[in-house]
């Protein structure tokens, strides 16, 4: 379909796909994880001040 | 006049309101689906127009290839813009979330860059018969992926916040210089790479049967690099209240 | 000033290994070359020019991290930043005498290694008048990494990667200067003189981007 240059053309394609997806899924998981961290931190009873800190 | 004054406090104080973290994450939360599907959508549109373009008298079917290398190389130098800005707003105005906007974007101004020579060379090869030379305009891209490490770096090595943010910021800034002499490198230096036919003022030198998935394809990749921006933005915002949780955890129990 | 620069010279003479120590790498790394390159003495004498300004770049690059370390281990950091003069001077009198210490070998050992790669004399005369005008930015730039780091005791691989991308248009134009008083056709001057500016221009920005971070890593 591609051709002579789908041997390019694949590997571009695929390796967008898995880096893209890759950085998608690091970032999700992070997210997962540390919102799991800060609710067991909470239930420990460590609170947040007031207002939020940085 | 009124109006614009007006509408330019607004905008300013919406901007210094968006310091106060949980509003921030109560606007990422909304606004993220949203980016997303438009993300999502503006992909399967750009893709379907790639692949119906007709094939290139001289590239063939490796056209195709331009229309995800150009993007990425775009989004790549674009994402450095946003951490230099976001560099000012750390240096200048002192706007919290600034740094939070530079930590966040690095990673994934890297991804964008190691994609970007990926499917460069990819591209290069039959185009050109090269896999890698050392022209001005390679090399100075090459040089951004370095960049982009030794601050994910120096972020990972620095620990107290606000003299991490100064270091980050003025490293970014230091840094900038690359961003003209990728873009114009082409121009000063005689290179392998094709010159810009996309910017040209007058009209793009590129026929408008590729004009267009490129371009839909760097849109859908803009909103792509806001999606992904703004939910490292919030995962940024959590490991900060992780820390400052866990200190005070540590000094509650003395 | 005068005296702000007697007296850093006289500290970083007496950090003592700083100076020998950049000079035995640059040697390791001279040495290590033909290993690699193969013992043929007219490719060793092409190769030379970029071999020796690489060389020199790397052992300059390591160094950079003694620029505040005696400031960060005593803690007078602060006395640093509170003095009557501005920091940026006293950044700059800083690095004039690291390099007078760090860089100023360098480039004095340079006719002892060209010959080793069989550089011609006036290979070894450009190679010299180049980094003596080059290693400066070097150290210029090198002074804002050293500054963002300053807090990490073991920062020197990082300041090195951190000014490396930085560096590398005054390690173009230092070889392209070199071959270009060797070889013919290739111009001297134009790539000579755009050395000197990058060095003047350093010279401002490197110690006010390195005062702005100091600044702020004391507040």
């Amino acid at each position: 379909m591609f051709g002579k240059h789908a041997a390019y053309i694949i590997p571009s394609y695929t390796l967008t796909v898995l880096v893209i997806a890759g950085l998608l899924l690091w970032i999700l998981a992070t997210y997962r994880k540390r919102k799991n961290e800060i609710a067991a931190l909470e239930a420990k009873g460590i609170k947040r001040g007031a207002g939020g800190e940085q | 006049m009124n109006d614009v004054a007006t509408q330019k406090t607004g905008f300013w104080t919406w901007l210094t309101g968006l310091a106060n973290p949980t509003r921030f994450m109560g606007l990422a939360d909304r606004w993220i689906p949203w980016l997303a599907a438009i993300t999502t959508a503006l992909l399967a549109l750009g893709l379907w127009m790639s692949f119906n373009a007709p094939e290139d008298y001289q590239q063939g079917a490796t056209v195709l290839i331009m229309f995800i290398h150009v993007p990425t190389v775009w989004l790549a130098m674009f994402c450095y813009l946003v951490m230099s800005i976001s560099a000012l707003g750390t240096l200048v105005w002192r706007h919290p979330l600034s740094d939070v906007a530079l930590r966040a974007a690095a990673p994934i101004g890297a991804a964008f860059t190691l994609l970007g020579l990926i499917t460069g060379s990819l591209w290069g090869k039959p185009m050109w018969g090269a896999w890698w030379v050392w022209d001005a305009r390679l090399t100075s891209f090459l040089v951004l992926l370095i960049i982009y490490l030794g601050i994910i770096s120096l972020g990972r090595a620095l620990e107290e916040p606000t003299q991490a943010a100064k270091a980050l910021a003025i490293t970014t800034l230091v840094g900038f210089i690359n961003l003209p002499i990728i873009k114009f490198s082409v121009d000063w230096f005689e290179t392998l790479h094709q010159p810009a036919s996309v910017s040209r003022l007058a009209k793009p030198a590129m026929d408008v049967a590729f004009l267009y998935p490129l371009l839909t394809m760097a849109l859908a990749f803009s909103f792509l690099f806001a999606t992904l921006h703004l939910m490292n933005m919030r995962n940024e915002i959590l490991r900060r209240r992780i820390r400052s949780l866990k200190l005070r955890a540590a000094a509650g129990e003395r | 000033m005068r005296a702000l620069l007697k007296r850093e010279l006289n500290l970083a003479l007496r950090a003592g290994s700083g100076a020998l120590t950049g000079l035995l790498f640059f040697l390791a790394v001279i040495t290590i070359f033909p290993f690699g390159i193969g013992p043929d003495l007219n490719a060793l004498s092409r190769l030379a020019p970029a071999i020796l300004w690489v060389g020199a770049l790397l052992a300059s690059l390591l160094g950079l991290e003694r620029l505040f370390s005696q400031e960060r281990e005593d803690g007078s950091l602060d006395l640093l930043v509170m003095q009557d003069h501005p920091l940026a001077l006293s950044i700059f009198i800083k690095c004039l005498a690291h390099w007078l210490v760090t860089g100023l070998p360098l480039v004095l050992a340079v006719p002892l290694f060209g010959i080793m790669l069989n550089l011609s004399p006036i290979g070894i005369g450009a190679v010299m008048v180049t980094l003596l005008v080059g290693t400066p930015a070097i150290t210029f730039i090198g002074a804002v990494g050293a500054a963002v780091t300053v807090s990490l005791p073991r920062g020197g691989l990082l300041i090195a990667i951190l000014v490396l991308p930085l560096v590398i248009p005054v390690l173009i134009f230092g070889v392209s200067a070199t071959n270009g008083a060797l070889f013919d056709p290739d111009p001297f001057t134009s790539p000579f003189l755009i050395l000197c500016a990058l060095s003047l221009f350093t010279m401002v920005l490197g110690p006010l981007a390195a005062s702005m971070m100091l600044r702020h890593s004391v507040e």
